[in-house]
């Protein structure tokens, strides 16, 4: 049961690896490092079409049947070496961020359940045998976490008791224009479903335009899910979600039934399972590149080693270093390198018509 | 070794073939003054038999036979005297066909032999299942018997596209398999993977279904089966006309059926009896016995030591006021009623009948009733257990794995709250996402999810809809071609 290299998914396993990746980090999205209010309801549409726009290139390439990386070395192993090296290091990045804060949100909402360093092991080690079973086995297992999610929202809003304070919905102002502009690039900074899908892009099976049905349902599905929770937690929490340390968290604060009543162990249940699953996919292209068991093992460490600095020294995901560390990979690896690609073609397609 | 034409030779060879084992039978007569034996080994044959179709013809005609070769070609070609006769050459031909029963005439002055179906072992008769019971339908059970297994199928598809291919597997034990499918629906690729599969087991002897399962599924590491097995002639019927293929054993009363999919373990004969929103109700119970089996000791811990915040006040305070009593910490208490159940369950298995029963009132009323009495295990810890046993006994083909899950979950939930239960959930799950046995995903049809095999997953489609809809299970295969 070893991870099959020849693997393929679905354009809709796809499409559900990619919004899963997407809903950790809305998850673990913390307050305190921006502020909340109308002005992210456009800015989510605005960030949106950037992404739709940035994501063409790998969009066209893979459709194409193309191996983006493949092609851009031209036969050289070297180069391909260090291309996907580059790819690793950037999703094993990501990963040590994701179980550091899950590591952190642990610690500030469970901390009597579990040490965080214990999270990060645990976490880390199932991310592990997760991405070594494969990512067919990742994808299937996606789908099924995806529809656990929505029974989750679709239980949780059919018992909330909150309610909606319409005055918290203020009208936007010029003096929002700095928040909108960091909400943006905070947005843009976690769009790392572009390098994904060019790694991902050659699992994809034949189906045609796969890339682009995955693509295009991310977005929408991003869209509508973000507007609708940043709407709620503007009408539902307003201005104490700034003080909330996890707001989609003080949302399920008020769902309560008659057995349950209070759903924030439900929903770490459910935000832990997804972590592990996303961490698998991140580790599983940070290792493909490394064939066999070492490969895998080293990823792992690394995680592990990474994840537990990221926490015992604070190092900040969110931070300034962070969103260029993160926007800079997005910019290169998911829409830099296609571009590179489109564009040498296209040069090469003018000199034979010479 | 050949067969020489010196009779006393062949036999000596014969003996010193099998040891001189007093099971083997050798009867000598004489037809027409030449010398003739019949070997058979005890308990293998039918004397009854033997004297109507071989020894009674052979007296009538023998003044016709004058040569060895006449008794030969008399008993090969011109008599009629078993439905199988076959043609010997070796002593080895000679020992496999009196192993399986074959009574062998061999014939001063004849190099070669002659094989009778003659079998006549004592088998079990066809009764009802034991393991999979059902209200309504078929109430038959293969048998011990290969052939016999093999007509109650025939009799279920009474058509030439439903085939047998016979082999034998196991290097002592040669015992006898038939691959059972139906031309056409099962895919000739899948057919001859299982063919390859089994033609590479090498091991000694086949006691069971146990040995083959790992040989078709090939899942390495899988938590659970690629395979499952029926005792049931009806159900295997209805999977090969799925388009699977089963492998029946000689002497086990249990078909192997590949490739199998979780959602199969939900479904049972009297779903497909009922009406379908009844079978919905009874598959959505099973389903949740499955979550409660396997995950709720697991929860129950992790709710009440980790995440007490989570229950609603009244039963919070009951749950505390009942667990301040008991001695032990709420783990261990978990974990020594959890073995105390398995060991009950055990004990319950394998005793007589008859004292089957005495062992689970005393396990379950007398050891229960007086460990909460003297306040050893509080109340509510024996109600889970109470629920995850009965529902464990909802689902007996998932019962191995629904141990092992049940054990994990308490260590999951009681050290590590709903983030334990959460990362042991998923790993189980993609463990689970993972298997595949001959290319068919585990957990198809949903993940990989395909539309047209849902009408069988939780709800049933009616029989109207059913014949209009043909599915096979190639359909399932791969997840590059779900919907």
């Amino acid at each position: 049961m070893n991870r099959k290299i020849s693997a393929k998914i679905s354009s809709g396993q796809m499409f559900i690896l990619l919004i899963l990746a997407r809903i950790m980090h809305t998850m673990v999205f913390h307050s305190d490092d921006f502020s909340v209010g109308s002005f992210m309801l456009p800015t989510l549409l605005l960030t949106t079409l950037i992404e739709a726009a940035l994501s063409l290139p790998a969009l066209i390439l893979i459709d194409n049947g193309s191996d983006i990386l493949k092609e851009l070395s031209h036969g050289s192993k070297r180069v391909y070496a260090f291309l996907r090296a580059l790819y690793s290091l950037y999703f094993l990045y990501i990963a040590a961020g994701t179980i550091k804060y899950i590591a952190e949100f642990m610690h500030a909402e469970f901390r009597k359940v579990i040490s965080p360093i214990a999270v990060i092991v645990i976490l880390a080690a199932a991310a592990a045998y997760c991405a070594h079973l494969g990512i067919e086995a990742l994808a299937r297992a996606g789908t099924v976490v995806f529809w656990i999610f929505i029974a989750l929202f679709v239980s949780m809003a059919s018992v909330s008791e909150g309610t909606f304070n319409m005055s918290n919905l203020t009208p936007i102002t010029g003096n929002d224009f700095p928040a909108i502009l960091d909400y943006a690039v905070r947005d843009l900074s976690s769009s790392w479903w572009l390098p994904m899908l060019v790694v991902l892009g050659t699992h994809l099976n034949g189906s045609k335009d796969g890339a682009k049905k995955a693509a295009g349902g991310y977005l929408i599905f991003k869209l509508v899910m973000l507007e609708l929770l940043a709407l709620l937690i503007i009408l539902v929490l307003g201005r104490f979600s700034d003080i909330l340390g996890y707001p989609l968290l003080a949302l399920g604060a008020y769902a309560r039934t008659v057995f349950i009543m209070s759903f924030d162990a439900v929903n770490m249940f459910v935000w832990c399972m997804n972590a592990a699953l996303v961490c698998g996919i991140y580790l599983f292209i940070a290792s493909e590149s490394m064939n066999g068991r070492k490969g895998e093992i080293i990823t792992l460490a690394i995680t592990l080693a990474a994840g537990i600095a990221a926490y015992n020294l604070n190092i900040d995901f969110n931070g300034e270093v962070a969103l260029v560390i993160k926007t800079g990979g997005i910019l290169l690896l998911g829409v830099a390198l296609p571009l590179i690609l489109m564009i040498e073609r296209g040069v090469r397609r003018c000199v034979n018509s010479l | 070794m050949n067969l020489s034409e010196n009779l006393e030779r062949s036999l000596k060879e014969i003996r010193e073939l099998f040891g001189n084992s007093d099971d083997l039978n050798i009867v000598r007569f004489e037809a027409s003054g030449i010398k003739c034996a019949v070997l058979t080994l005890d308990g293998m044959t039918s004397s009854g038999d033997l004297s109507k179709m071989l020894f009674s013809p052979l007296m009538d005609f023998k003044k016709l036979l004058a040569q060895p070769s006449d008794i030969y070609s008399f008993l090969m070609r011109k008599g009629l005297f078993s439905t199988e006769s076959k043609p010997l050459r070796t002593c080895s031909d000679v020992s496999e066909r009196l192993c399986s029963g074959f009574a062998v005439v061999l014939i001063n002055g004849e190099k070669r032999g002659v094989a009778f179906g003659a079998q006549g072992f004592k088998t079990r008769s066809i009764s009802e299942p034991t393991t999979e019971n059902n209200i309504k339908g078929c109430m038959e059970a293969f048998s011990d018997n290969l052939k016999t297994s093999m007509s109650l199928i025939r009799r279920r598809i009474k058509s030439p596209l439903l085939r047998f291919e016979t082999m034998k597997a196991g290097k002592i034990s040669q015992t006898e398999l038939a691959i059972v499918y139906i031309s056409g629906k099962a895919p000739e690729s899948l057919v001859d993977e299982v063919r390859s599969r089994l033609s590479e087991i090498r091991l000694d002897l086949i006691s069971g279904t146990g040995c083959l399962e790992p040989f078709l599924s090939n899942s390495p590491g899988s938590f659970f089966s690629g395979c499952s097995t029926t005792e049931r002639p009806d159900t295997l019927a209805a999977k090969i006309n799925e388009g699977r293929i089963a492998v029946l054993i000689d002497g086990v009363p249990f078909a192997v059926v590949c490739p199998a999919l979780f959602m199969e373990n939900f479904q049972a004969v009297d779903d497909y009896e009922e009406k379908p929103y009844f079978a919905f109700l009874q598959r959505l119970l099973r389903y949740l016995s499955f979550l409660a089996a396997g995950f709720l000791p697991g929860i129950y811990l992790a709710a009440t030591i980790h995440h007490p915040e989570i229950l609603a006040k009244t039963i919070m305070t009951n749950l505390i006021s009942s667990e301040e009593d008991t001695p032990f910490p709420l783990m261990l208490e978990m974990l020594i009623v959890v073995t105390l159940f398995e060991i009950m369950r055990e004990a319950g298995l394998r005793l007589p009948k008859a004292v089957g029963g005495a062992v689970s009132i005393v396990g379950g009323l007398v050891i229960g009733d007086a460990a909460v009495t003297s306040g050893l295990i509080s109340s509510p810890l024996l109600i889970i257990i109470g629920i995850t046993a009965t529902c464990s006994f909802v689902l007996p083909s998932l019962n191995p794995q629904l141990t092992i899950l049940r054990y994990i979950g308490v260590f999951a939930g009681g050290l590590a709250g709903f983030f334990g239960m959460a990362v042991f959930a998923l790993v189980i799950l993609v463990n689970a996402s993972a298997s595949d046995c001959l290319n068919v995903p585990y957990l198809s049809p949903v993940a990989p999810f395909t539309m047209k095999a849902t009408r069988d997953l939780l709800w049933r489609s009616g029989y109207k809809k059913m014949q209009k809809q043909k599915l096979t299970v190639e359909s399932l295969n791969g997840s590059g071609r779900e919907e």
